[in-house]
């Protein structure tokens, strides 16, 4: 996976065109796995202080 | 509004919340979806969506400034306890008028969103339009690039930030924040067991 996209012009160097944007399912997956942690860390939280 | 209800969010706040909601998804989906392979006419709405972005989000600015509580959603040193608490999974202190979550998300959100309207802003000097004639060569490839980058990856980030944002907007014990951003208030008991009120009971 690239972090970046680059070109290259019609002397032959390599210009910076952007992020890329395979980043995408990275930033969309990190914020689920996010989402998936918390809502399991709350409720195994909450039953436990039902427990006490 | 009756007796038992505080006003949280005054109409204007409200419209403001929303109008920038469908101008984050009209400027995501027509910003990436492209890139994602989903191709259609997408320029136009993109930098009209933008342009309406840069009209409201200076007028909330304008507004928060002159009109708000700014201090409201400051960061300051005694929300370290704050913090400490979330992470210890403890209750920490009640806060005022904005949960600290609520502020860090502000924050992000604003630090992004500026970083999009200024690259987004220069952007638009490689577009025609009835106001203005394409420039491309007005910076170097080099500085595009950084543009670019800065652009697309507060444009990701934002995509976390929804995430995150709706997720948090739609759990159960969160779902008055949700309707406060729709109806503008909340009751006495949930001012009460979230906020604590010598710091704000409502606004005026």
């Amino acid at each position: 996976m690239e972090f970046f996209r680059f070109s290259r012009n019609a002397w032959g160097q390599t210009t910076l065109e952007g992020v890329s944007f395979d980043l995408f399912w990275v930033f969309l997956g990190l914020a689920l796995a996010f989402v998936v942690a918390h809502a399991l860390f709350t409720t195994m939280n909450a039953r436990g202080k039902a427990k006490r | 509004m009756s007796s038992d209800r505080i006003e949280r969010h005054k109409l204007i706040d409200r419209a403001f919340h929303w109008v920038m909601a469908a101008c984050m998804f009209a400027l995501l989906i027509t910003g990436l979806a492209p890139k994602l392979g989903v191709d259609f006419a997408w320029i136009t709405i993109h930098w009209l969506s933008g342009f309406l972005l840069v009209l409201i989000v200076t007028g909330h600015t304008i507004r928060a400034v002159f009109w708000q509580s700014v201090k409201s959603m400051w960061f300051a040193a005694a929300d370290a306890k704050a913090l400490a608490a979330v992470l210890r999974s403890s209750d920490g202190p009640k806060p005022g008028k904005y949960s600290l979550a609520q502020r860090l998300m502000h924050h992000a959100v604003t630090v992004f969103c500026l970083a999009a309207i200024a690259t987004g802003l220069v952007m638009l000097a490689k577009i025609d339009s009835p106001l203005w004639t394409r420039d491309p060569y007005l910076l170097s490839a080099e500085t595009w690039g950084l543009v670019y980058v800065v652009h697309g990856f507060a444009a990701l980030t934002f995509v976390s930030l929804i995430v995150l944002h709706v997720y948090f907007a739609l759990r159960p014990e969160k779902l008055f924040y949700l309707r406060s951003m729709v109806f503008g208030w909340i009751s006495r008991d949930e001012l009460a067991a979230n906020h604590n009120p010598a710091l704000w009971a409502g606004d005026k």
